[in-house]
């Protein structure tokens, strides 16, 4: 009985629990807060308030100053609109005061209405300026999410207007026209890095998709690699929103190859045609961790244009996931003269593009200051065949100067196993940077301006 | 009792006209040389703005009763309620000090409604006025809409192009694909049957592609289940293309390096197993048993096409709108022979000539693709948008066509150098209806050999567009 009772009010306490905080929830629906940034009717406000305390002797209980800021909330009930809370804000101290209401009153319906009508300079109030004014909010500011392009953009292209690096990549950006001139070397994103790959990518591009042209590179890779991959010339398009991304790549395998041209002539390993898909979000780096004491965060963070609206943000990190799909090919060069000059056939002896031979894993996080002075990344790429990377990477920028580096890290045991020619059924393994894998680290400067 | 009735239905009319035109606001175009504009397509802020507006007619509405109290107060306008698929244009002073919003239009098609400079401040509030103004730090894209000088010009921009990626609906239904565009998450799912703007419609294209869409590019999967709709005449089904999973993409570049054309690319590819043997003469397909329908095998290895698209300055009678698109087209077709096992094999020929007694091939050698490099060239023109020609409107049987955001003829000719002609006539009977008629005709003596295309043939189409 006595177990009853108290479940049913356990039962009614809960209830009344949710109810208060659903009345409560809708109550907040309602309210509408703002700042006055209208400088002259924030002092002829306070001003007039103030004379109206002298007036009623009540100065002496006043805090407010003549350089202090009106934040305003207005509630709506039904079809009543109503002054709910006032509070006069100091960006000095940083300190809320409240308003006298009852002296408030009394400076007359003009000035009132004209706070409450809202036809002034206004402006946004954040998360700390909610709480003084006794509301809470759990949503992030909104406003925080344009870091999102400037996340992107430090990798999509250049924040600048032309960017020329030793990391054989080249931007010329046109700001009116939201175009851009790109040269880039590799297929980073598929895992398939400049360092390995002979391959430059030309092309033009807007804020949102960019479409190339492959041409073949000669490669003067590092020691660490073995067996690069060869280039050919082909196309390629890719896109890059907020939340999701991809790119489509296609090299000719049909092409003529010249002789001394290719890496290996029994062996040439070329990726002829890929895709690659992705999600992606962007998160303000200060909801993981307190960077704030952190002191030489603190230098960088100096001069941030709009810090005061984002607070504590320090930077932005962006994370991607995606599934690539990659088509090797193996394949020797036809008989020829040794002619450098003559254009010789492939002859292919064998593709990697069933599902379980072409699939792979591509993770990558992307980290920009936003003082725009760091940027950083790191990325996976797997594949069911076999084949993996990893990179990282950074970069500081100082005026028009930008220090970096790559390491490209190339697992053990990671490669693909083509069948070496169409007569037998011989395997052939391709390491590129041997069977023991292999790791380079590539240092680069960048000018920018 | 009918003059009555044609009384009343007249003053309905005009009731319907005058809440149709109060609907928006009148709007006066821009000068472009003194001021840029540009959509908001990054959705956060959009939402910003939305809400801003509703807080503003909050704040500002009849039911407010302290509005009403006060006297002599002239009464504001009502911003109208911007919704999830409205553009949101900012438009800025080019030579101004002030880093400001000069105004902000938001609406669609003909319905733009205008915040003016002058209440921008109240309803905006400056923390979303320095993020809306700060372009370089979100996604945005040119925008023409408010240097339009007539309604009718504003009208064509809005009417998609053929080679759009974003279409002007956001659901769109017909015998080549069917388009679904969502409102809130600025993406489209497109499924196509057929590719007429590389040259291969319904089930020349081999496939089914599959993909996901932004407002300039898409991205997707080719499927080997050709589709072909409303299609006569023979297509040769024997040697028809077989394909096997692929992918394809698009991109769009609208108003290139500010010249007003708009760059147009596409691609696909086929990813197909590897092929051993060389199969050079017939006697390959008795001596390894080959079944006939799998004796000429054509794959796509590869199409693209590269094209710019613009309006071409010719003015015609009873024509709004001619564009030109010249580009380059490229096509790869391998040519296979498959087993029992679907083991392909490289074939080197198409054809027996029993006159000369000698295989036709596809090269010198043991060569079994085809390359197709071309030029690539269409026209496009269309009648005037909501506009029945006067020698259609004296036929009463054709009371039934009712236009006012479309033309009521599409015409199109395209031409690939060594592969083919295309020409298409749609006709809308409303703004969501049309009829399409494409013929094809293959070119003679081209490149692209051994027959797995048709000489001509005849597509009739049926297209319905709408909004949700």
């Amino acid at each position: 009985m006595n177990l009853n009772i108290s479940t049913k009010k356990i039962h009614k306490a809960v209830l009344s629990l949710l109810f208060c905080s659903m009345s409560y929830l809708f109550a907040q629906q309602n309210l509408i807060s703002w700042e006055v940034a209208d400088p002259q009717l924030n002092r002829k406000f306070i001003e007039m308030y103030l004379n109206k305390l002298i007036e009623n002797d009540k100065f002496e209980q006043n805090s407010i100053q003549a350089s202090d800021v009106i934040m305003v909330q207005m509630q709506q009930q039904g079809d009543k609109l109503t002054l709910k809370r006032l509070r006069a804000k100091n960006y000095d101290s940083g300190e809320y005061r409240r308003f006298m209401m009852d002296q408030v009153q009394k400076l007359g319906p003009d000035i009132l209405n004209t706070i409450m009508d809202r036809k002034y300079k206004w402006a946004e109030i954040n998360r700390r300026d909610l709480s003084a004014l006794e509301t809470y909010s759990n949503i992030d500011n909104i406003l925080n999410e344009r870091s999102f392009k400037r996340a992107r953009d430090g990798f999509w292209w250049t924040t600048s207007q032309v960017e020329v690096s030793t990391n054989q990549s080249v931007y010329i950006r046109s700001k009116s026209t939201n175009q851009a001139f790109r040269l880039e070397t590799g297929i980073s994103d598929l895992g398939l890095h400049r360092q390995f790959f002979g391959n430059t990518i030309l092309g033009l591009s807007n804020d949102i998709s960019s479409t190339y042209f492959i041409v073949p590179r000669t490669l003067n890779a590092d020691k660490t690699i073995v067996q690069p991959l060869d280039g050919t010339f082909g196309i390629g398009f890719k896109f890059d929103t907020h939340s999701i991304g991809g790119q489509v790549n296609y090299m000719d395998s049909g092409n003529k190859f010249k002789t001394g041209r290719v890496v290996d002539e029994e062996h040439v390993v070329l990726p002829s045609a890929s895709g690659l898909v992705y999600w992606s979000n962007t998160f303000a780096i200060n909801n993981f961790v307190d960077l704030s004491n952190i002191s030489f965060l603190k230098r960088l963070n100096r001069n941030i244009s709009g810090a005061e609206r984002t607070d504590e943000a320090f930077g932005s990190l962006r994370l991607k996931v995606g599934l690539s799909f990659t088509e090797f090919i193996h394949a020797k060069l036809k008989p020829g003269t040794k002619d450098t000059k003559e254009g010789r056939d492939l002859e292919i002896t064998d593709r990697l593009n069933k599902v379980d031979e072409a699939l792979g894993f591509f993770v990558r996080s992307e980290l920009v200051t936003d003082n725009k002075k760091i940027k950083a990344y790191a990325q996976a790429n797997q594949s069911f065949n076999g084949f993996s990377s990893m990179s990282l990477g950074a970069e500081y920028s100082i005026k028009v100067l930008k220090l970096g580096f790559e390491v490209v890290n190339i697992p053990k045991g990671s490669g693909l196993e083509f069948l070496e020619s169409n007569s037998s059924e011989n395997l052939w393994k391709w390491y590129p940077a041997g069977e023991e894998g292999g790791q380079i680290i590539s240092p680069y400067i960048s000018f920018h301006f | 009792m009918k003059i009555k009735s044609l009384v009343s239905s007249k003053i309905a009319f005009a009731f319907v006209f005058l809440f149709a035109s109060a609907d928006a606001q009148e709007v006066k175009s821009l000068d472009k040389r003194k001021f840029i504009a540009w959509t908001v397509d990054h959705m956060p802020y959009h939402i910003l703005v939305e809400d801003a507006i509703i807080d503003y007619n909050t704040l500002n509405t009849l039911e407010n009763p302290r509005i009403q109290k006060k006297k002599g107060v002239k009464k504001l306008p009502i911003l109208k309620e911007m919704r999830a698929d409205d553009l949101l244009i900012i438009v800025q002073q080019k030579k101004s000090t002030k880093n400001e919003i000069h105004e902000i239009w938001y609406g669609n098609g003909l319905n733009f409604d205008i915040i003016p400079r002058e209440i921008v401040d109240w309803v905006l509030s400056q923390d979303i006025q320095e993020a809306l103004i700060e372009k370089d730090q979100y996604l945005n894209s040119p925008s023409d809409v408010v240097f339009f000088e007539s309604e009718n010009q504003r009208l064509l921009a809005s009417y998609s192009s053929r080679f759009s990626l974003w279409k002007q609906h956001n659901f769109l239904l017909s015998t080549e694909e069917l388009y679904l565009r969502s409102n809130l998450l600025q993406y489209s799912a497109n499924f196509a049957f057929g590719n007429t703007l590389v040259g291969l419609p319904g089930s020349l294209f081999g496939s089914t592609s599959m993909g996901v869409g932004t407002r300039n590019s898409e991205i997707g999967i080719r499927f080997p289940a050709p589709i072909n709709l409303l299609s006569f005449k023979d297509l040769k089904d024997e040697k028809l293309l077989r394909e096997y999973l692929g992918l394809y993409s698009k991109v769009t570049i609208d108003n290139m390096f500010s010249t007003g054309a708009a760059f147009h690319a596409q691609m696909g590819f086929s990813f197909f197993p590897r092929s051993s043997t060389i199969a050079s003469d017939t006697t390959f397909f008795s001596r390894n048993d080959i079944d006939p329908k799998d004796r000429y095998v054509n794959i796509i290895d590869m199409y693209a096409l590269f094209a710019a698209t613009f309006e071409a300055p010719v003015k015609i009678p009873a024509i709004s709108r001619v564009t030109f698109t010249p580009g380059l087209h490229y096509m790869k077709v391998a040519h296979r022979t498959k087993d029992k096992d679907d083991k392909l094999y490289n074939r080197t020929f198409y054809e027996y000539d029993y006159a000369t007694k000698s295989y036709q091939r596809y090269g010198d050698g043991d060569k079994s693709s085809t390359k197709e490099f071309g030029l690539y060239g269409r026209v496009d023109l269309m009648t005037e948008i909501g506009v029945i020609p006067k020698f259609l409107q004296q036929y009463e049987f054709l009371d039934f066509i009712t236009l006012s955001k479309v033309p009521l003829f599409e015409l199109s000719l395209q031409h690939i150098t060594n592969l083919n002609t295309i020409t298409s006539l749609a006709v809308n009977i409303n703004d969501n209806v049309s009829f399409s008629m494409t013929t094809y005709s293959g070119a003679e003596g081209g490149t692209v050999q051994g027959g797995w295309l048709p000489e001509k043939n005849l597509w009739l189409g049926v297209r319905y567009r709408s909004d949700f």
